[in-house]
């Protein structure tokens, strides 16, 4: 080995335990500093690379796979392709069922708010929905999970079933003046997780709890979202 | 494998290796909003070849695979997308996001301006312990090959630290 070696090798790999290196350090004062000079200068840079890592992430990674293709096909239309043979939606849809299971049992728990919110994102194309459909077809689909509304603030542009923490649900897009809105119907009457008041940057949302469900509001942040609560929860019963 | 101890598999691999990948997705794509959406991207696509990863020991030279296999199929989609852009004004953009995300130190600076190819092995080696045989696999290159960028990415970093210690402290314009 010569001095050149002895640095190429060192500066290659700092942490280097090669016998034959170390020796050749031994040597010489001027190398041992340099290598104890590469050791913290390592240090130095770890500490620079590991920059900070958003928080929730694996909430947001776990949520995600869980609302994926391979497990929610049968239920979101959307990104359903028109090729799959109907036997992978079967198989789909008792995975969903196990996927979901294991999510709420061994992750982190989401809130209804923090779900709802991130369910809009993931679905943020509804948004932009541009069905036209009337209260009857949206009544129709309510009514397998024991609703009905009178009718909604606004015209209905999106009516899909989906799994909303697990519970099959219905989703709903309305246009409003302030935006579209979206109304999820979840039947169930046990999930009183986290507040009924939840925003982030960009939208706002409501929780209303009925004895059979719950009705979520999501609107834009600056829409005067308590008054499309009101009028929403006026508007729906209960079979 | 059974869909419960594939999602428990599943949730582990995230807990264990979630912060290596974002920041080495973060060191690619030097933006942090890019970061995230390419470690989600990563998982996903975990998610749905689990089963072919068969040595656990492999899970994170597999995962830092897959995630630089996604960040450079950003820059196909990119280049479509921003086909009828002057590159000039892309260049800026991604200045001005970067230095919105977060403050950087001059030595985070300094990293940042290595070329790809040096800054890459260096943030493998150094953040996510990767051996020298792991970075070869993962870059896809012969070990001497890894190990001469190795050595050239910490000695042009120090060059640049010894010359010119506060270059970067100065405003990108100036």
């Amino acid at each position: 080995m010569d001095e050149l070696e002895f640095r190429r090798r060192l500066l290659a790999q700092p942490q280097n335990k090669d016998k034959e290196l170390l020796e050749y350090a031994q040597q010489n004062p001027e190398r041992m500093s340099l290598v104890n000079e590469l050791k913290s200068f390592d240090k130095e840079l770890h500490q620079a690379m590991n920059v900070s890592v958003p928080e929730n992430l694996v909430d947001k990674i776990i949520f995600r796979q869980s609302m994926s293709d391979d497990t929610s096909a049968n239920t979101h239309p959307l990104k359903r392709s028109p090729n799959r043979p109907w036997y992978l939606a079967l198989v789909a849809s008792v995975a969903l069922v196990f996927t979901f299971a294991l999510y709420q049992l061994n992750s982190p728990t989401l809130s209804i708010g923090e779900h709802a919110l991130a369910h809009v994102y993931h679905e943020i194309d509804s948004l932009e929905a541009q069905d036209r459909l009337d209260m009857a077809t949206v009544n129709a689909r309510l009514a397998e999970l024991g609703g009905q509304l009178s009718a909604l603030p606004g015209e209905v542009t999106f009516a899909r079933f989906c799994r909303f923490k697990g519970q099959k649900s219905l989703h709903l897009v309305f246009n409003s003046q302030f935006g579209p809105m979206t109304v999820f119907i979840v039947p169930t009457n046990n999930q009183y997780l986290g507040d009924d008041y939840f925003s982030d940057q960009r939208f706002a949302g409501r929780i209303s709890h009925f004895p059979k469900g719950d009705a979520i509001l999501v609107a834009a942040a600056q829409a005067p979202i308590d008054e499309y609560q009101s009028r929403i929860n006026q508007s729906l019963q209960w079979l | 494998m059974g869909m419960a101890d594939k999602q428990k598999r599943y949730e582990a691999l995230v807990q264990v290796y979630h912060k290596e990948l974002y920041r080495f997705a973060f060191w690619l794509s030097k933006d942090a909003t890019v970061a995230e959406d390419l470690v989600q991207e990563t998982f996903l696509r975990a998610w749905r070849s689990l089963d072919s990863l068969q040595d656990q020991g492999a899970a994170k030279s597999w995962l830092l695979t897959i995630l630089r296999r996604e960040n450079a199929r950003r820059f196909e989609r990119k280049q479509f997308d921003y086909s009828d852009v002057e590159q000039d004004t892309l260049v800026d953009e991604r200045n001005t996001a970067l230095d919105d995300d977060m403050e950087l130190t001059v030595l985070q600076r300094h990293i940042m301006a290595l070329p790809d190819e040096y800054r890459e092995p260096l943030i493998l080696q150094v953040m996510a312990g990767c051996s020298g045989e792991e970075i070869a696999d993962i870059l896809n290159l012969n070990k001497n090959t890894v190990m001469t960028r190795l050595y050239r990415a910490r000695n042009q970093l120090k060059d640049a630290l010894t010359r010119n210690p506060d270059k970067f402290n100065e405003a990108p314009n100036g």
